[in-house]
């Protein structure tokens, strides 16, 4: 942190609720809970970490191939696997704190049941900030994902909005035909923020030979990486146009070119997921280049330079 | 313990068919058997991950890396800001990288199949090139004690790892026989005590078994014969440990892409091959599919 305390480039995301010291922040399931980091560099200079998604219960996660790599980025089908919100708070949590880790939790379910008790346990332990990822099926409907649909985004997002006072961000999925209406339900529903994209629904196909003999597989799960970026980049856009809650954007970025490109768009903070994977030192690079180009340019501070790439 | 690291390749060449074994420097002063690198790839997303087939300590025996002199191989000198690598065709062994200067603390040697994007980039790299690298990842096998009798069981290219646990477990005075087996003679890498050419490595295991009697199994290879190795060495009650292959996307246990099913006291569980594994007891394994 030496370097950017030198420099006093003041990089500070103020979300009035929610304050980070830059916006660089990490995605949801592409950086665990922050135990694993430790060995590429100190986690405590980013902006904020976001957790892997934890439900109400244990979820060991699907079966099978749960990776496919594609051009320019990769499919997953975790299944969500993780430790379940009894877990996460008594082991996890504890070792946040002590790290000084600034985080999001966030949280998924299958029922608006789960994610209203999950924000009773966030708001009860004092979790500053959660993110709800809505792209899970919605049980109780037919399966159809919570955030493809608008009323049923908005009935989710008021039951949390209810119980949890703490910075509520909604993550909203790319798998819409109209993602403004979707960002709308989440404003007037009391959200203080959108997070936007999530994954991608994507298919990898992979053809063995044998002979005349063919094999196949498929992996059906999220595409991710650095070819999802054009369409983050429109969809943060759109939904930029539409509300005035702050954004945090992510979708493919990989260099400060796309944290720019991303500002210039309406994010006010982003996320770097697949390229964690990567180049595991990803995040802390771009908060040092972020605050190098600031002062390289003649820019005040990060503010400044949001306000002059949406001039 | 920093993992990312930068290393220079000190010697990289063909030692069979679609084989290729590379040796880089790197600033670990250890790695252990079973243990992985996990090498980045210009404009690919995931890293690709490479068992550890040799490691040496800086300045200490160098033979291993060069056993076979590549023909026509001129005496090079490549020449960097603070590095300087000589290859001398009289070393001991026919070629000897000997450094001038540069921090490294080891050789890591790894050998790999030439099959997809990844390892056709990697076969093109050159003595002095960097690569960019992450270690030590994953877990190590159990070492057996002095005076014990280990069997190895290499299947393809699943011989990497047990090239360098036989090493280890030679220095630590454990009787070691490691078999292995290729689909044809030109894709043989060297190193066994018995090589098995076509059919399978598992052919005739059960008469190597009652002759070495072995206490403990190792194995790395196809799916396919890790799941015989285990089911021989529970017929025998012989303990194995297997080293697991799984597409990986994070390498350090963060993403969970690359998970298998564990049969535990307390019951099934997850285990990421990357970070719970790559070795796992042979009789705790559960085969999906």
């Amino acid at each position: 942190m030496g370097r950017i305390a030198e420099k006093n480039i003041d990089l500070l995301v103020d979300f009035k609720k929610f304050k980070m010291k830059n916006p660089i922040m990490t995605a949801s399931g592409t950086y665990g809970y922050c135990d694993e980091f430790d060995v590429f560099f100190d986690v405590k200079n980013i902006g904020a970490i976001v957790t892997k998604g934890v439900t109400l219960e244990v979820r060991s996660g699907n079966d099978g191939k749960r990776i496919f790599e594609t051009y320019g980025g990769m499919i997953n089908r975790i299944g969500l696997e993780n430790v379940g919100i009894e877990a996460f708070i008594s082991d996890k949590l504890p070792k946040l704190k002590e790290k000084g880790v600034n985080f999001v939790l966030n949280i998924a379910g299958k029922t608006v049941e789960d994610y209203v008790k999950l924000a009773e346990i966030c708001e009860n332990k004092g979790i500053e900030a959660i993110e709800t990822n809505v792209s899970c099926p919605n049980v109780k409907s037919g399966c159809l994902e919570f955030g493809t649909d608008k009323n049923c985004l908005y009935d989710l997002i008021s039951g949390i909005r209810e119980k949890y006072k703490g910075f509520l961000i909604v993550k909203l999925t790319p798998n819409v035909t109209n993602i403004e209406e979707l960002a709308v339900a989440a404003q007037n529903a009391g959200a203080d923020c959108i997070s936007a994209i999530n994954t991608l629904k994507g298919l990898g196909v992979e053809l063995n030979f044998n002979g005349a003999k063919v094999s196949k597989s498929f992996v059906q799960g999220g595409l991710s990486g650095k070819c999802v970026k054009p369409v983050a980049l429109s969809m943060i856009k759109r939904i930029k146009e539409a509300i005035t809650l702050p954004i945090i954007g992510l979708g493919g970025i990989s260099c400060l070119k796309d944290v720019l490109e991303f500002v210039a768009v309406g994010a006010d903070a982003v996320q770097i997921g697949t390229e964690n994977f990567t180049n595991p030192d990803i995040a802390e690079k771009l908060v040092f280049e972020l605050a190098e180009f600031i002062e390289r340019q003649g820019f005040k501070d990060f503010n400044n330079l949001k306000e002059e790439l949406r001039r | 313990m920093k993992k990312n690291h930068k290393g220079k390749i000190l010697n990289i060449e063909t030692v069979a068919k679609d084989t290729v074994k590379m040796c880089f420097t790197t600033e670990l002063e250890d790695i252990l058997p079973g243990q992985f690198v996990s090498v980045l790839i210009p404009d690919k997303t995931l890293r690709r991950p490479f068992s550890v087939a040799d490691f040496a300590v800086r300045g200490s025996e160098t033979n291993a890396h060069c056993e076979q002199p590549v023909e026509g191989c001129e005496p090079a000198i490549i020449q960097e800001a603070d590095f300087a690598v000589r290859v001398d065709n009289s070393g001991p062994c026919g070629r000897h990288p000997e450094f001038v200067s540069g921090s490294y603390k080891g050789i890591i040697t790894v050998i790999f199949k030439v099959k997809g994007d990844g390892t056709n980039y990697l076969k093109t790299l050159k003595i002095g090139d960097t690569i960019d690298y992450l270690a030590p990842l994953g877990n190590t096998f159990t070492l057996a004690k002095e005076g014990q009798k280990a069997l190895l069981i290499g299947a393809g290219i699943g011989i990497a790892p047990m090239l360098y646990l036989k090493k280890t477990l030679q220095k630590k005075s454990v009787e070691t026989y490691l078999i292995s087996g290729f689909k044809d003679e030109a894709e043989v890498v060297k190193g066994s005590d018995k090589t098995v050419i076509g059919g399978s490595v598992l052919d005739n295991i059960q008469t190597l078994i009652d002759e070495f009697k072995p206490e403990i199994i190792y194995s790395c290879g196809p799916r396919v014969v890790l799941e015989m190795v285990c089911d021989i060495a529970k017929k025998n009650d012989i303990k194995a440990e297997i080293a697991m292959e799984k597409v990986m996307a994070c390498g350090i246990g963060v993403c969970r892409g690359c998970v298998i099913r564990l049969n535990t006291e307390n019951g099934p569980k997850n285990a990421s091959v990357c970070a719970d594994g790559p070795v796992f007891c042979g009789s705790e394994v559960i085969w999906e599919e």
